[in-house]
């Protein structure tokens, strides 16, 4: 059975071409444009896999990574952003178990062989 | 063009046809002439027949004849009567029998002459009987001309004659149903053997197209496999360009999020910003320009820079030292820090103030240069 992620971010076009990226390596792949709907497919879906977006216009992402992680601690989740981290977001992001932190600058190809190695493990 | 085999087959089922139809026709014709002969041999021995008829029962009749001359017996009279009688219808059927042969019937007519002379001689006895008695039937008898040896003799001859026929046409008869037995047996062996020569034809043809199936066979297998090696590789190629384009993508969105960025940055400096060239034309200005001078965008933009930044001395002489300091900086590739200068806003104001020049390099090369005003502390 193929894994499920969800993937949240508030800017469409980033959401949807990772949705189709992810996809076409083969995952099943649910959106979310902002917290509440992400709190919301959560628990629907319950995922294999989280990717979100660590600024985005309604909630903070390590906030709303903080929530899921109560409801599903055991997912890992990868945190996707277009800034680079300063240290302290490093602290944090350790601090609410994110299993893995990229920038949106690299590659697609480095990004799926870290959803890959999530997923398997 | 056909097939020679084809042809061939064509060839010899022609030939079969007409070995068929010769064999036929000599076989009918054969069987046409056993029953000629045939026809013959019971038309002779018909003849034959008759002709012992005939003597049977003119023996008869003579037999009868002598009785009645010795007895006066009516009943051998009557006899008599009835043997000449059958001689003569016999004769008759003799006759003819025998009316289109020549010979035969030219024999039995004498026969006839013959037999009316017997039977006149046969009265006469019968009459000197009944008249005279057996004395006048004796001088009757004594005077008898014995022609029945004669009869005899050419009736003999007659039989000959068509014992000879019968002869001639067993022989015939018996040369046609040899001939017809070889022409059937030949015939049957022939075809046989173009029967065997076309199995063998057939045959050769089969393994013909058999190996020709399985050649076809083995180059359909071969185009399957290049056909399917082909699809995986074209399934590869756009599985590659699927990938790629989606990377591709993904950088220009990328690249999109860091202009995006690098823009937010530069607007949100409160410093004036300008992008000028290395002609000293302005580029580039960041929101604080307009905000500062109340000059637009379009007002600057490819624009000289001594429009919007110059020196009270520059007003008066035309020449402006900061911008020979500038030139300086962009052509060396020296930061120029902190240089004096005035501003000039639309409204007409004029506000002094402190400018930075940074070359702007790509590569190694210097395309123009990024020149931040800062308003002096006095005014701002």
């Amino acid at each position: 059975m193929k894994n499920q992620i969800l993937v949240i971010d508030d800017e469409a076009e980033i959401r949807r071409l990772l949705a189709r990226a992810l996809t076409h390596h083969g995952y099943r792949v649910c959106e979310a444009a902002s917290g509440a709907e992400a709190r919301r497919m959560a628990k629907e879906s319950v995922p294999d896999l989280i990717i979100c977006d660590l600024q985005m216009e309604d909630t903070d992402g390590l906030r709303l990574i903080e929530e899921l992680k109560e409801s599903l601690p055991d997912t890992p989740v990868m945190l996707l952003t277009g800034v680079f981290f300063d240290p302290e977001t490093i602290r944090e992001t350790i601090a609410k178990k994110v299993a893995v932190y990229m920038n949106k600058t690299e590659t697609l190809d480095q990004i799926m062989r870290e959803v890959d190695r999530l997923c398997r493990s | 063009m056909k097939d020679p085999v084809e042809k061939r087959i064509i060839g010899l089922f022609l030939l079969l046809l007409v070995l068929l139809i010769s064999s036929t026709v000599v076989t009918v014709r054969n069987i046409q002439h056993a029953r000629i002969s045939s026809d013959w041999v019971n038309h002779a021995h018909a003849i034959i027949s008759e002709a012992d008829a005939i003597f049977s029962s003119l023996s008869a009749g003579e037999a009868a004849l002598r009785n009645f001359l010795l007895t006066g017996d009516e009943g051998d009279r009557a006899a008599g009567r009835e043997a000449f009688a059958e001689a003569i219808e016999h004769l008759e059927l003799g006759k003819a029998l025998t009316r289109r042969e020549a010979k035969p019937y030219e024999e039995f007519g004498k026969i006839e002459a013959i037999l009316a002379r017997r039977m006149d001689f046969a009265r006469a006895a019968v009459n000197a009987r009944q008249q005279g008695g057996i004395d006048a039937a004796q001088k009757v008898v004594a005077a008898d001309a014995g022609e029945m040896g004669e009869i005899r003799a050419r009736l003999a001859r007659l039989k000959d004659q068509q014992q000879t026929v019968v002869r001639s046409h067993d022989q015939a008869h018996y040369l046609q149903a040899a001939n017809t037995r070889w022409a059937v047996l030949a015939g049957g062996v022939l075809n046989a053997l173009v029967l065997l020569f076309l199995v063998y034809l057939i045959r050769d043809d089969f393994m013909m197209r058999r190996r020709a199936a399985s050649a076809l066979k083995v180059v359909n297998q071969k185009l399957e496999a290049t056909v399917q090696e082909r699809t995986a590789e074209l399934a590869f190629a756009n599985e590659t360009l699927v990938r790629e384009n989606l990377e591709q993508l993904w950088s220009n969105q990328a690249l999109d999020h860091q202009l995006r960025f690098h823009e937010l940055i530069i607007n949100s400096i409160d410093d004036l910003v300008f992008v000028i060239s290395k002609a000293l034309n302005i580029s580039r200005i960041n929101p604080a320009v307009t905000r500062r001078t109340g000059f637009e965008s379009q007002d600057l933009v490819a624009r000289p820079l001594h429009r919007v930044l110059g020196s009270d001395a520059a007003e008066e002489s035309g020449v402006w030292p900061g911008a020979q300091r500038i030139e300086s900086c962009l052509k060396s590739g020296r930061d120029l820090r902190d240089s004096p200068g005035i501003l000039f806003c639309r409204d007409g104001r004029k506000t002094p103030v402190t400018f930075s020049v940074f070359p702007l390099r790509d590569g190694d090369k210097i395309v123009g240069g990024v020149m931040t005003v800062k308003v002096s502390h006095l005014t701002s």
